[in-house]
């Protein structure tokens, strides 16, 4: 079983995109996929329409596994399993905090399913917490999608140097181009440096702004069952084939 | 989505006050207090909830007419029409273990409560036949474990079959339960409908809640896989896997006589044409079991009719059962072929294959003379006269215990035909001729049809040791008996064989080994004789004919 993250330290980034387009595309291909909603906002459960998981909130995320995997869901689509985000979510950090191994709780939460799925994608809320070194520690690969502003290329190299400061392998960490605009200079110029100061950190991959991947909402289904020849769909089939390879 | 294969997560954890906690080093540092903790391996299977159910009619409208509160029911794409024809053995095997085999363009679905994870099994190909003979498959190897090796599917059924898929789905259009509805149209205008339920991961609340909707709204949910395959095929359940005839103990004996010769010659009426089509050897087995069965209540029951009666009823029973004779020993040989070809060495066993093969073109012959006589005029003839004399009014001309009730009659019949056991027996010993022992299986067999024949008028526990310990001794007196009719046979088809070519003497010489095999396996079969009587003949064994015969200890 491998673990996918879907991390950025800022908001609107594109990460739940992301999140579900590749769960999507591993299911796809015919792997059994977990999607793990980890941001109480619920974006990712929102748009396969899951409602929130009451039953699970404070420590039993990480305790009580029966109530783990009773909170799982079916999506619509072949392959892929939801657990949904709730509420309680935002005081996973109170929790860990009084745990013993607390940068460890959610690889052994996971550890629980390791037979019944050969992918877990996480979605995780836009911030620096015990909740993401968790995070950072259990994945096995880190997509961090990044919009190509200043802004977010200050954000990208925090993030670099709380790893190193951490200790966590720097390697996991996929670094991928969102909502990109090539009629911007911006963000072709702010591409072009970041490609050359990061380029072991992934940065190839461009998933141009979309229409589509931002009607996901209104259609509630990842952007491949309704858009097929768009642009950011061949990006994120891209992106699927690259998590392949390191895995 | 659905967890098809019953996949476990295991781990080890300690349960401790009812929580979970997981296992790891810091353990070390903080032991437990207590260490008496118990280390259980929790397999968590996650299994979606799936159900299938068998409805009469064309269900599809009534089901989606359920009133489901916040939830509908969604169609999933269009329907799908096709022909379908339901595949199962004569007797039922497959309904029997309550499963339905539907085979059409889409390929083969086994449907039922048996056939493995989520109630259904499917594969690209199946066809009529033996299961030996079926493509490899989830399908086939479910057939594998359940089918009689010696029957064959038949397409039982045909007609249409309307698939519909449909979605059970929340306030918010999420899919909580996948259904899928098979309405069968059969061609004798008989209609069923299956309906597969199966719920996505999580949401068996939902799928409970429709469980619950169908079971108490009015659709007609009460058929089982049994009545519905019945219900295709235009026919009584009881018919397809054979009634038990029951017995009235206050009725009068000549009435269940003749009750039981027309069930009887209906079994083997049934059986004709899978004999005449050749479907597999059991249809003749089945149709010679029937009138065998006829012929030994005639003999048996010989007071129960007149004389005239008697002898009329056993030459007319014995004119059936006569042309069917030749083919039957041939099938008997050729089931056996892999057994007789183990027992010689293996430079004998090209002879043996050599022989099978002259007895297959026999066999072929012989069904095909059978076949004729069944298509007859004169054997419809024979038969419909059979069927009219135990049809007539008035009933058959009575003997003198006619009138007796069936319990009066069975029990001095059974306990005579018990003492004529035991007498023969004990009759003989090692140096008995071979004829007295094949005396003793006749009788034995009259005793065990007597005995089988009133049973559900007695005391179930003890027909069952009467029966148990009769059958180990006639298991050894069949034994011997097939050995010494196997021997005589094959010296007849070493007589038979032409002249000095090559294949002539290799069979021979093949059939010589065979022989002497066989002998030796009859003279320990012989040797067995005594010992299995004895057994028989236990104290245990005579309460039991006791308690039967003469409750209350009184004269019988």
């Amino acid at each position: 079983m491998k673990i996918i993250a879907c991390y950025s330290n800022k908001g609107g980034t594109g990460k739940t995109a992301s999140a579900v387009n590749i769960a999507y595309g591993f299911a796809r291909q015919g792997r059994r996929v977990l999607l793990c909603d980890l941001d109480p906002q619920g974006a990712s459960s929102f748009y396969f329409r899951v409602k929130p998981s009451r039953k699970l909130g404070g420590d039993l995320f990480f305790s009580d596994v029966k109530r783990f995997t009773d909170a799982i869901r079916g999506s619509d689509y072949e392959g892929l399993d939801i657990l949904p985000a709730n509420m309680a979510f935002r005081e996973f950090d109170i929790f860990l905090a009084r745990m013993k191994q607390g940068r460890s709780r959610l690889k052994k939460a996971l550890r629980s399913v390791r037979r019944d799925y050969d992918v877990v994608v996480l979605d995780c809320p836009p911030n620096i917490s015990a909740l993401s070194e968790n995070v950072f520690k259990a994945a096995d690969v880190i997509v961090v999608p990044v919009i190509p502003t200043t802004l977010s290329e200050r954000s990208f190299e925090q993030l670099l140097a709380f790893f190193k400061d951490r200790g966590i392998r720097r390697k996991k960490i996929l670094g991928i181009f969102s909502m990109a605009q090539a009629t911007k200079t911006l963000h072709v110029e702010t591409m072009a440096r970041m490609r050359e100061a990061h380029a072991r950190y992934g940065l190839d991959i461009v998933v141009p702004f979309s229409t589509d991947v931002e009607k996901m909402g209104l259609h509630r289904a990842p952007v491949a069952t309704f858009a097929k020849s768009d642009g950011a769909v061949a990006a994120y089939d891209s992106l699927v084939a690259e998590i392949e390879r390191r895995i | 989505m659905t967890a098809r294969v019953p996949r476990a997560a295991a781990f080890i954890i300690a349960q401790w006050h009812g929580r979970v906690r997981g296992f790891h080093p810091a353990w070390a540092a903080h032991p437990p207090r207590r260490i008496a903790t118990v280390y259980v391996a929790k397999w968590i299977v996650m299994q979606p909830e799936t159900q299938l159910l068998f409805l009469r009619g064309a269900g599809g409208d009534a089901f989606e007419a359920l009133d489901l509160g916040k939830r509908r029911l969604r169609r999933a794409g269009e329907d799908e029409v096709s022909r379908f024809a339901l595949l199962d053995t004569f007797d039922g095997e497959v309904a029997a273990r309550g499963a339905l085999l539907v085979c059409s363009g889409a390929g083969a679905d086994l449907m039922g409560a048996a056939a493995g994870t989520g109630a259904r099994l499917s594969q690209p190909r199946c066809r009529p036949g033996y299961v030996s003979e079926m493509p490899a498959g989830p399908v086939t190897s479910w057939l594998a474990g359940v089918v009689s090796p010696l029957r064959a599917l038949i397409a039982v059924a045909e007609g249409e079959v309307v698939y519909r898929r449909l979605d059970l789905v929340d306030g918010r259009e999420k899919t909580q339960v996948r259904c899928g509805l098979w309405t069968l149209h059969g061609q004798t205008g008989a209609q069923v409908t299956i309906l597969r339920l199966e719920a996505l991961r999580g949401y068996d609340k939902a799928f409970r809640k429709l469980v619950e909707a169908i079971t108490q709204g009015d659709m007609a949910v009460d058929l089982g896989p049994l009545a519905a395959s019945a219900a295709l095929r235009g026919v009584d359940p009881a018919e397809i896997t054979g009634a038990v005839f029951d017995l009235a103990p206050e009725e009068r004996i000549i009435d269940t006589a003749t009750r039981f010769l027309r069930a009887q010659l209906a079994v083997a009426g049934r059986n004709e044409p899978g004999i005449i089509a050749d479907h597999d050897t059991e249809f003749l087995h089945d149709y010679r079991v029937a009138l065998r069965r006829a012929r030994s209540v005639v003999a048996l029951f010989h007071d129960v009719f007149d004389a005239a009666t008697r002898e009329e009823l056993k030459r007319r029973l014995g004119a059936l059962m006569a042309p069917t004779g030749a083919l039957r020993d041939l099938d008997v040989y050729l089931i056996e072929r892999d057994t007789y070809a183990s027992l010689v060495s293996a430079d004998r066993r090209r002879g043996i294959e050599k022989l099978f093969d002259r007895l297959a073109d026999r066999r072929e012959a012989a069904q095909a003379e059978l076949a004729g006589w069944l298509k007859s005029p004169d054997y419809r003839q024979a038969m419909q006269e059979c069927v009219m004399l135990l049809e007539g009014a008035g009933g058959l001309p009575p003997g003198p215990k006619a009138g007796r009730s069936a319990l009066e009659y069975a029990r001095p019949l059974i306990w005579k035909r018990y003492r004529k056991v035991q007498r023969v027996a004990a009759r003989i010993d090692a140096t008995s001729p071979d004829a007295a022992v094949h005396d003793l299986r006749i009788h034995c067999k009259k005793l065990r049809y007597a005995v089988e024949f009133f049973a559900p008028l007695f005391d179930g526990r003890d027909i069952a040791r009467i029966l148990k310990r009769l059958k180990t001794l006639q298991d050894t007196l069949g034994r011997f008996n097939d050995y010494a009719v196997q021997r005589q046979a094959l010296g007849a088809f070493s007589a038979e064989l032409p002249g000095n070519t090559r294949d002539a003497i290799e069979v021979a010489t093949s059939l010589g080994a065979l022989m002497a095999v066989l002998e030796i396996r009859q003279a320990k079969e012989r040797a067995r004789v005594a010992t299995r009587f004895a057994r028989f003949d236990a104290p245990e064994t005579h309460r039991a004919f006791e308690a039967v015969c003469k409750p209350g200890g009184g004269a019988g």
